[in-house]
């Protein structure tokens, strides 16, 4: 169970990158530019469903995408959510 | 593939453009000097590390070749590289260096599934 967290957007290399290292029963954590992902709710890591995807709030509200998010209902974490998300996984790996 | 090895480094920047590819060549290094057992992934644009007629580049550029060439010294001969990124990158196996092996998508996710610490470049 790995914790990868995203930060760059969904059309970037590490973007398709993730994809093939995801494995069922993972969490993909997007964080920072990969928030952007809110946009684009027929992403292909929003239609799969073998793995989590959620999207960093205070990013998100930093980028005005707050209620686009709502509106697609897309999954969203704190920070506090964050922090939660690092202790339940075996170890977490970023794709800058 | 043995069981997984000790660490995992994944490489996914190019030569030349940034330090992430000497960064992570260093890590693996750091890693096997301890004893450690790496295997290095090279996926996206990390696979032009591996190109066998790299050159020093304009003065003051390291090459990164000769560190690629020395991995081998430290005992680390898992160089993968995922099918999907030559195809990609439209990169023949004979344009890299010796000692590449090439994985399927299968095989680069089950990479990551095992409980072993990755670092990620």
């Amino acid at each position: 169970m790995t914790l990868h967290i995203l930060t760059t957007a969904p059309t970037s290399d590490a973007a398709r990158q993730v994809e093939q290292a995801l494995n069922a029963g993972d969490t993909l954590l997007l964080i920072e530019a990969a928030v952007n992902a809110a946009l684009n709710p027929q992403w292909s890591c929003w239609t799969q469903s073998t793995y989590t995807v959620l999207l960093l709030e205070d990013d998100l509200v930093a980028r005005g995408l707050g209620d686009i998010a709502k509106t697609h209902q897309l999954a969203t974490v704190n920070m506090d959510g964050f922090v939660a998300l690092t202790e339940q996984h075996e170890q977490s790996v970023t794709w800058y | 593939m043995h069981a997984s090895e000790d660490f995992l480094v994944v490489i996914r920047h190019a030569p030349h453009n940034a330090s992430w590819l000497r960064e992570g060549l260093d890590a693996a290094l750091v890693a096997a000097a301890f004893g450690q057992s790496v295997r290095l992934l090279f996926m996206g644009e990390g696979a032009l590390a591996l190109c066998k007629k790299q050159q020093a580049g304009a003065p003051g550029q390291k090459a990164s070749l000769p560190t690629i060439d020395m991995l081998e010294m430290y005992d680390i001969d898992q160089l993968n590289v995922p099918e999907r990124t030559l195809n990609e990158l439209n990169l023949g196996l004979e344009s890299l260096v010796d000692g590449v092996s090439t994985l399927t998508d299968a095989q680069v996710s089950a990479l990551f599934s095992q409980n072993r610490p990755i670092l990620n470049f």
